[in-house]
């Protein structure tokens, strides 16, 4: 090659590379992700709300969360899968390494931090909206809630920059006691009142859960007496955002089955044939395990059949409880049979079931027993029924050998001790955490 | 070992790289002459093709041409040394006057040795003799074993053929292979080498959305074996970070260089290859078991667990077994059929060289409509789709182009296009609902007549049947390119530089297809779905370097070389979804719920080195260099990372106090250190908010779009960075007879990137976020020994040994708590992955030959069970060679052992299905009862039962090949030579494992889990090779 070309090719090479900066060669844009600076102002506040909507979808009905868990360690479902998360959970052995829980936990805690970092937002960039930000102290107040009432005490509630120290059972309700107090201070505030005043009756309905929890039950009827019997808030499911996961888990997977006096102290039903929680009894297919016997709810027959994670009904659920513990049996059935006249919590169905009226029970404890079994049908697959015996535990003496299924499980051994979950082995990460204080209930 | 780091390194080799260009131009020219000659085999007297000729000190050089003659021009004149190296012949150095301005003539006869090593070596700087690197470099002749052994892929060509290197390969026909090389350095990166292909990076994952979109349960393409063995002239591994420092970020886990066929100057040669082949299953599979019986205190029939039967709550009526997969009438398993036909040429002048490819190749895989299934479609007059009837099925056309130019003695210019086109079905595999295998792993121990609601009868399945699952399509269609340019512009003898810039570019398209009222009847899936996912990926290399010698003193060298580089990666991918077909919908806009998402995915590295090669006297070989790397994926408060390294080979036997014995050629004394790194993900460093499906909630009836954080981000990140020592002895003995090298190797994986696991109280959507954290270290040895046991006319006998030893150890987890998971931790002081369950004994107390729980003593807690990776591999190949060497039959045996594999699909039989023996037959072994009821029955659950030692040896292969007389060739075909070569593929296996195969893997991840997983079939092959 002459040497003019040569010396040409060696300048061109030098001259293209030096042209060339290290900083523009390096530089990434990925469209996958969003800058947090795009949440710094009115709309992104909104779509930080809408985003915490979505989590606490997925922390209750639209995934398989700590409604469909607590009902396998309660007496709600029965495991008719292979995964041995499931099969340990229902047989109340459930260990901290369990993945699935450890899922549904982030799942709780991030609805709760998404709805603290959404009312942050809208704090400081939508002032006047009200109706929203109460709304995102009531996702709050509900998760810690939900918290509470399904782990075992020594529950951090960190954020994303700080680590949260462990806080008892008691402690943690007592958190979700503000936030539910938070939210209805701030939907008292609002001049718009359309979206307000239905979180203010959320907001009392989860503040007379939180205060039957701590014991505090004339409270806790007092707050849940302003909500109207048909109110409900409802999550809605679309097979383009998230299908019902009771639809999804149960009827359509078949790896959940409704169970009938589960354990020999379980509720009854199937054989109960309660128009509440119509169950197929014709066995079309087994459960997802080849093995175990599949009955499918009725109350969620479709992917996106919507559910009320706070209503009307449990209010007075709430109502009723309040006035037994107050003595007043005689009105509290009075408040049980007024919910079973005709009022609608089947998501199913726009007809509200008519239900015989209830005789009044001999003594507190049967008409505990009665509130209980209604609160188990009205409440089905909500996240309600571990919470309750639990209560019947602390609150009401019994035994968790009476209250929780025993004896023999379905495949093969015996049923555990467990009557809450543990706070699971990531949490590990968290240097404040201690591990659960204690197992009881 | 850190180094300062500085952003103007780039700028500063740039520079570096001027000053040296441009001083050539510069430099006087010195007289010259030309060199010719002609290179023999002193044996035979034919001409030796391919052999390199390089005038000692300099990058004057040549490769011989198909008659075996060379021609260098530009030698300065006086006193020169020449150096012939060809794989397969002992070296030599010639002694040469070169007289200015005339042709100077050396001829020289090689003399043939046995060696399987080729005396160069392709590293970062360019080719080297080997013996002046100071790491031992894994060589894989692929050009001769793909003629000669049942090679169908590169995963194929990769296992056992170098130590260190350890290769998981799938069991379906397309699956692609797991590849380490020693040991695992990461806790939570892959574990991936890097591939380079003629200069050129290629993307090689085999896991992830690069290498697969649609989950199937485990099994999953590689991109790796797209690439074609029969376009391989040669395959070197370069083992760890001393040997592959230059290549910089992401060669931490070692680099797999691949250098395809190239023509030499000469006639056109032909090569037409032909083969046939077919594959099965030799082995049984476990039975499923069903005790039945009735309960104690009534009539009602039941399912009598020996627990139950011991507890008196049953009495057992029978055992039955069945096993759908060992039936000839139910059985998936068929036998598979593989076909390869191949045109190859090359030749060309000494200008311009070209080599030209052409092949296809078939395989259908040994998945097949059961008979039974097949009777129940015809009796319904139902057609039988293709990818119903053999679901897994393979075709790959490739074709090759590489030509390379040369102008001048002084330019050589490449252009290699290499071209790839497959289409690849595959059902349902491995851990999935709807796998076949799954199904009849989980069946009853009957022949069940029980009816589905689609009309098909279960006959030994659990749920579904195969008829059913096969209608579920799921096809992959990849166009692959592999370009490179390559430029090697030698302006002066001192003075080299040369630059690569290629592409691969990989355009795929996955399809999975149930048709409305088709596949199985579970959930929605015969409402009917199409996906349709669409992925581009392309990774850009440009590398450019420039190599300046120099000889200060008469006995000492100098090779400096600067070089920049440039990998950028990026993946587009779209992916439509569509739900609740219509009757004759197959595309994901016919069903009523369609829905969409993209994903881009880039990671750029920008990288300069400098080399400092000095030797001394051509015995001793000295080399020193940095190089410096900054990745887009390196937070921001991080700059760049500088990896050193250095290497010494000394040949020790060439010196004059060295004691002379008449048996030793040759003694090589080796040493080196280096370090390379492995980056984090693309958006590991990042804090984002992330939206799509998971941020969206449905509010009054419409969907609405959110926001939610994501990603907290680390803006320190680092790369992890590992650093190797390594020292071995290189020995050449008996006239070149036999060849040993052993090797030590220790290396520490530090600022270990580790998925730090998130408190899930945090709130966090990431559930891990990447810290540089901890330590891990894999120290180890490896060996090679070849020998040329018997050399005559008539008979000749060679053996290769090869084998190594790695320890891996998680040393340091950098303060996060121990991961631990359902039968794997990972704890400081123990193996990465390794197999951690509360361990038990048990004793048959009351001599009934029934193991319950009582009987089973369970330790506290969890303890370490063993590695989940083989520690040792040993390869032990032996030829035999008869007729004068026309007819040739080897054998390679190889072992893996020291490692545990956890026999998951037993784990489920006992647990979930129920089925297995041990549950169900009071015959069993008492092994097989404890096992069972320590996971089911005994209140701990633990699964340590179903870790089994895992250690096997595989007959691999064995092959015979003849080379027809030639002119029995010339006769019959015209043709120059004609081979033929019978071969088979895995053979057998011996070992305790009990479950389905000790190298069946559920996925490639770097944890093995034999669960539900196809292991490798036997495979037969005839070959024909004909040269024109």
């Amino acid at each position: 090659m002459p040497k003019g070309v040569s010396r040409a090719v060696a300048c061109a090479g030098i001259a293209l590379l030096a042209a060339c900066s290290p900083d523009d060669l390096l530089t990434v844009t990925d469209p996958d992700i969003i800058d947090p600076s795009a949440v710094r102002d009115t709309a992104g506040a909104s779509a930080l709300r809408v985003g915490a909507i979505a989590r606490f979808n997925i922390a209750t009905s639209g995934a398989e969360s700590m409604f469909l868990y607590s009902g396998l360690l309660a007496d709600e479902f029965r495991s008719s899968d292979t995964f041995s998360q499931r099969d340990e959970t229902d047989q109340r052995r459930v260990q901290t390494s369990n993945a699935n829980i450890n899922t549904a936990l982030r799942d709780v805690n991030r609805a709760r931090v998404s709805a603290l970092q959404a009312a942050q937002g809208l704090a400081e960039f939508s002032p006047t909206r009200k109706g929203e930000l109460a709304e995102m102290f009531f996702v709050q107040a509900f998760t810690e809630n939900m918290l509470g009432e399904h782990f075992c005490s020594g529950i951090p509630l960190s954020t994303p920059l700080e680590f949260g120290e462990p806080l008892t059972t008691v402690q943690v309700f007592e958190r979700a006691l503000a936030h539910a107090d938070s939210a209805l201070a701030v939907a008292a505030m609002d001049t718009v009142p359309a979206l307000s005043r239905s979180i203010a009756n959320a907001a009392s309905v989860i503040k007379g859960r939180v205060l039957l929890n701590l014991n505090r039950h004339a409270e806790a009827g007092v707050a849940a007496a302003r909500v109207p019997l048909t109110y409900q808030y409802v999550n809605e499911q679309s097979q383009s955002s998230r299908d019902n996961a009771i639809w999804s888990f149960n009827f359509n997977a078949r790896r959940y089955t409704v169970v009938d006096r589960e354990g020999g102290n379980g509720i009854n039903f199937i054989s109960a044939v309660d128009p509440r929680l119509v169950v197929d009894t014709a066995v079309l297919k087994g459960g997802f395990d080849g093995a175990t016997t599949l009955f499918r709810q009725r109350l969620f027959p479709t992917r996106d059949t919507p559910f009320a994670v706070a209503t009307g009904v449990e209010a007075k659920l709430i109502v009723a409880e309040a006035l037994i513990k107050a003595g007043s049996g005689a009105a509290a059935l009075d408040t049980l049979n007024k919910i079973r006249a005709g009022v609608v919590r089947l998501e199913n169905t726009a007809n509200a079931p008519v239900l015989p009226a209830l005789t009044l029970q001999v003594g507190q404890a049967a008409q505990i027993d009665q509130l209980m079994r209604e609160r188990a049908f009205w409440l089905y697959a909500s996240g309600h029924r571990l919470g309750d015996l639990r209560r019947l535990i602390r609150q009401y003496g019994r035994g968790a050998e009476t209250v929780f299924p025993t004896g023999a499980y379905h495949k093969g051994g015996t049923y555990g001790p467990d009557v809450n979950f543990p706070i699971t082995q990531a949490e590990e990460n968290n240097p404040k955490f201690k591990g659960c204080l204690n197992r009881d209930a | 070992m850190n180094f300062a780091r500085s952003t103007i390194w780039p700028r500063a080799f740039v520079r570096a790289l001027a000053v040296l260009t441009l001083g050539a131009t510069v430099v006087a020219a010195q007289q010259q002459a030309t060199l010719t000659g002609r290179i023999v085999d002193t044996q035979t007297g034919s001409p030796v093709a391919g052999a390199l000729v390089n005038v000692v000190g300099t990058n004057l050089g040549q490769h011989t041409n198909a008659e075996g003659r060379f021609s260098v021009r530009g030698v300065p004149a006086g006193a020169q040394r020449v150096r012939i190296l060809r794989i397969g012949y002992a070296e030599q150095v010639q002694p040469v006057t070169i007289t200015a301005g005339a042709e100077t003539t050396l001829d020289v006869r090689l003399q043939a040795v046995l060696t399987q090593l080729s005396p160069v070596v392709t590293t970062a700087t360019g080719e080297q003799r080997r013996l002046e690197v100071g790491n031992a470099v894994g060589q894989i002749d692929a050009a001769t074993i793909v003629e000669t052994s049942p090679v169908a892929n590169i995963s194929d060509l990769l296992t056992a053929r170098a130590p260190g290197v350890q290769v998981l390969s799938g069991g379906a026909t397309g699956t692609g292979a797991r590849v380490r090389i020693r040991g695992t350095n990461s806790l939570s990166l892959a574990n991936d080498p890097v591939y380079i292909v003629d200069g050129v990076r290629i993307e090689a994952s085999s896991t992830g959305i690069r290498a697969q979109s649609i989950g199937l349960g485990g099994s999953q393409g590689s991109r790796l074996n797209d690439l074609n063995p029969e376009e391989i002239e040669d395959i070197q591994v370069l083992r760890g970070p001393s040997a592959a420092t230059l290549y910089g970020t992401d060669a931490a886990n070692g680099v797999i260089v691949i250098t395809t066929k190239r023509g030499r100057a000469g006639a056109p040669r032909w090569n037409a290859y032909v083969e046939q082949g077919g594959m099965s299953y030799l082995q049984d599979f476990p039975d499923n078991y069903t005790a039945f019986g009735k309960t104690a205190t009534g009539t009602a029939a039941t399912t009598c667990y020996v627990s139950n039967v011991v507890s008196g709550a049953c009495v057992r009526d029978s055992i039955a077994t069945f096993q759908p997969l060992n039936n000839g009438e139910t059985t998936i398993f068929g036998k598979g059929y593989r076909q390869q036909y191949g045109l190859q040429l090359s030749g060309g002048t000494e200008m311009i060289r070209y080599f030209l490819s052409g092949e296809f190749e078939g395989e259908k895989g040994i998945l097949k409509l059961p008979d039974f299934e097949r009777k129940r479609l015809n009796a319904a007059n139902k057609e039988i789709l293709d990818y119903v009837n053999r679901p897994n099925t393979l075709e790959r056309k490739t074709g090759r182009a590489n030509l390379t130019l040369s102008p001048t003695q002084k330019l050589d210019l490449g252009i290699n296009v290499g071209y790839t086109q497959t289409f690849q079905q595959l059902p349902n595999l491995d851990n999935n609902l709807f796998s076949p295998v799954a199904q009849a792993f989980f069946g009853t121990g009957v022949r069940t007549t029980t009816p589905t609601s689609t009309g098909a009868v279960l006959n030994g399945y659990q749920n579904f049947t195969p008829g059913d699952i096969f209608e579920e399509s799921y096809q992959q269609s990849i166009n692959r390119v592999i370009t490179s340019a390559t430029a090697n512009f030698r302006p002066f003898n001192f003075l080299e530089t040369r630059g690569n810039f290629g592409l691969d570019f990989t355009g795929g398209r996955e399809t999975d297809l149930c048709r409305k009222a088709t596949c199985p009847d579970n959930g929605t899936t015969r409402q009917g779905f199409s996906l349709d996912d669409r992925r581009q990926i392309f990774q850009y290399t440009a590398d450019v370097a420039g190599t300046a010698r120099f000889q200060p003193a008469q006995s000492l060298g100098s090779a400096t070389t600067v070089g920049v580089q440039y990998f950028a990666n990026r993946l587009e991918r779209a992916r439509s979804t569509g739900t609740t077909l219509p009757p004759g919908g197959t595309a994901p806009a016919s069903g009523s719920v369609p829905t969409v998402a993209s994903t881009t995915d880039e990671t750029r590295t920008l990288g300069a080195y400098i080399e400092e090669a000095v030797n001394w006297r051509e015995r001793l070989f000295v080399t020193g260099a940095l190089r410096y790397d900054d990745n887009s994926a390196f937070g921001s408060d991080f700059s760049g990372v500088v990896y050193p390294k250095a290497s010494l080979s000394w040949i020790v036997s060439e010196e004059s106090f060295f004691p002379v014995a008449s048996w030793l050629n040759s003694f090589r004394v080796r040493a080196a250190v280096g370090q390379s790194g492995v980056r984090p993900g693309t958006n590991d460093a990042l804090q984002f908010l992330t939206a799509g499906p998971t941020a969206t909630a449905r509010i009054n009836s419409a969907d609405n779009p959110g926001l939610v954080v994501s990603s907290p981000g680390n803006s320190a990140l680092e790369p992890e960075t590992t650093t190797e020592y390594e020292a071995g002895l290189d020995w050449e003995m008996f006239a070149n007879r036999v060849s040993l090298e052993l090797t030590y190797y220790n290396k520490t994986s530090a600022q270990a990137l580790i998925a730090r696991v998130l408190a899930p109280s945090g709130g966090t959507g990431a559930t891990t976020q990447f810290e540089n954290l901890g330590a891990v270290t894999n120290k180890g040895g490896e060996a090679l020994l070849n020998a040329r046991v018997i050399q005559r006319a008539s008979f000749g006998w060679d053996v290769g040994l090869s084998g190594s030893y790695n320890s891996n150890k998680l040393v340091d987890l950098g303060g996060v708590p121990p991961q631990i998971g359902a039968t794997v931790q990972q704890r400081a002081g123990y193996p990465l992955n390794g197999y951690w369950q509360r361990k038990y004994t048990y004793d048959d107390a009351n001599n009934d030959r029934i193991i319950s729980a009582a009987e089973i003593t369970v330790e506290d807690s969890a303890t370490f069970v063993g590695s989940s990776i083989p520690k040792t591999e040993i390869v032990f190949t032996n030829g035999f060679d008869f007729l004068n060497g026309r007819l040739r039959l080897q054998a390679l045996v190889d072992y893996k052992g020291g490692h545990y594999l956890y026999n998951n699909t037993e784990r489920f039989k006992c647990v979930d299905a129920r089925n297995c023996r041990g549950r169900h037959d009071p015959s069993a072994s008492l092994f097989e009862q404890a096992r069972s009821v320590a996971a089911t029955e005994h209140p701990a659950r633990t699964l340590v039962g179903f870790m089994e030692k895992a250690d096997f040896v595989r007959f691999r292969e064995i092959s015979l090949t003849a080379d027809v007389p030639d002119r029995w060739a010339s006769r019959a075909l015209r043709a120059q030579g004609v081979s033929m070569t019978l071969s088979a593929r895995n053979l057998g296996t011996i070992t305790d494992y009990t479950g389905i195969d000790p190298e069946s893997s559920y996925g490639q991840a770097d944890v093995p889990n034999d669960f539900l997983t196809l292991p490798p079939p036997t495979y037969f092959t005839f070959r024909m090779n004909i040269r024109y």
